[in-house]
């Protein structure tokens, strides 16, 4: 089978996608009130560096995907269990994604239908995407984040009437600490989070710009995380935007063009169904792909199908509760991912700059 | 229930593990059997109503543990 390689074009569409995917209709994290936009800036411009380093490690290793990486800097056993580490990581992710689209459907819209199943329709069509392989879910990602892109700007002018710019003052009325624990939150949820994109680096060009990808990826994805904030913060107002499991879906209703133009909030899900397609499919894909890399198989096709049917168990089984959900997205999670987005991906990057500082000295030293 | 999941898992089985064997793909083979294993006993468990230990409550114990 030829190797699969997506332009840059459409790797910017699959990671703003996956970026903006959960955040959509979740919202970012909100304990500081009228001040989360700030955490959010803030959040952006820590992930730009953290986005360097990873795309430092595609210039060290062209071709290679994280688990390449990781078998080739620390060896054979001690790569698997890495390697392993993020396999869960992905299907975790993957799992928690579905799961928040099972509880999304449960409460909002299908409220008599188990949950189970909008899960499972999702995750198959994940299956079939994977399955047709990433050049298919590149193009997909290109025209949906074209139509989600779209939708979200006519939402957003439609919501102008609405805003309440009172909202927002006092500026930094929570204080600091908690624009600093949000920007914690946002940080790993979700821009980090693009730490499972390393996954598949091996289907970016060798000498394509890696940099370009995850940069301005991050950018255009916080700009519009930073407009949906702000427009259910000006809608809304932080006290009822606290109180709310999906502030997006509230804000969106609350939209009334002279009696005429209403209840668009039906409409508006789609995109939140059409940004998480894209990000269970890509986290379905780096745990097949880690899948096969760990067990030298011919393909990761060959587990697409199994693992997208245990991501989809395991997000039943993931929360006892759509509370529990919300308390892991926004307490637990930005400590359980730094390890997966931050710790490992650094030692890997150190140990990576010195074997390959020692490789270039014993080369000088071999032609004197 | 588990009468349709057997079923659907007949069919799994067929198009999925059964046909990396015919490919020759014998590693393939192995690893997609044991995955279609997990995999259809999760299926079984949930289907039948059993209660599975969720893996967020010891992640959420380690976290409040380390701080």
């Amino acid at each position: 089978m030829s190797k699969e390689i997506i332009p840059a074009g459409q790797s910017i569409s699959i990671t703003v996608l996956f970026i903006i995917g959960t955040s959509l209709f979740m919202g970012s994290s909100g304990q500081s009130g009228n001040s989360s936009w700030i955490a959010l800036i803030f959040a952006v411009a820590l992930a730009v560096p953290l986005m360097l380093i990873y795309t430092r490690l595609h210039v060290l290793f062209p071709g290679k995907d994280l688990y390449d990486m990781l078998i080739l800097v620390f060896g054979a056993v001690a790569g698997r269990v890495l390697s392993c580490l993020y396999i869960w990581y992905a299907m975790h992710l993957g799992s928690l994604v579905l799961r928040n689209f099972g509880e999304f459907s449960k409460t909002v819209a299908l409220t008599s239908t188990p949950m189970v199943a909008p899960m499972l329709v999702i995750g198959l069509l994940c299956v079939w995407v994977v399955k047709a392989g990433m050049e298919v879910l590149g193009r997909s990602a290109k025209f949906l984040l074209l139509f989600t892109v779209m939708v979200i700007v006519v939402i957003e002018l439609l919501s102008i009437p609405k805003y309440q710019f009172h909202h927002l003052l006092p500026v930094l009325d929570s204080g600091w600490k908690l624009v600093l624990s949000d920007t914690m939150g946002s940080f790993t949820f979700p821009f980090a989070e693009i730490v499972v994109f390393l996954g598949a680096f091996n289907v970016l060009p060798k000498k394509g710009s890696a940099a370009k990808v995850l940069v301005s990826s991050t950018m255009i994805a916080g700009v519009i995380i930073l407009q949906v904030t702000l427009r259910n913060l000006l809608v809304l107002g932080p006290d009822i935007l606290s109180s709310l499991y999906f502030p997006s879906y509230v804000a969106v209703s609350r939209i009334n063009i002279g009696d005429f133009l209403t209840r668009i909030e039906g409409s508006s899900a789609i995109i939140f169904v059409t940004a998480l397609f894209i990000k269970v499919s890509l986290c379905l894909y780096v745990a097949s792909n880690g899948v096969a890399k760990v067990f030298k198989l011919s393909s990761y096709r060959s587990v697409v199908l199994q693992m997208g049917l245990i991501m989809v168990y395991l997000a039943v089984f993931i929360y006892k509760d759509i509370m529990q959900m919300q308390y892991f997205a926004y307490h637990i999670y930005k400590i359980y991912a730094l390890p997966f987005q931050v710790a490992i991906p650094v030692i890997l990057w150190v140990t990576a700059e010195i074997l390959a500082w020692r490789r270039s000295g014993k080369k000088t030293a071999a032609q004197q | 229930m588990v009468i349709y999941l057997l079923l659907i898992y007949a069919i799994v089985i067929i198009i999925d593990p059964y046909g990396l064997l015919k490919q020759g793909k014998k590693r393939d083979f192995y690893v997609c059997s044991v995955l279609c294993l997990v995999s259809f006993s999760l299926a079984f468990v949930l289907s039948m109503g059993w209660e599975i230990p969720s893996p967020s409550s010891p992640i959420v114990h380690w976290v409040k543990k380390l701080f």
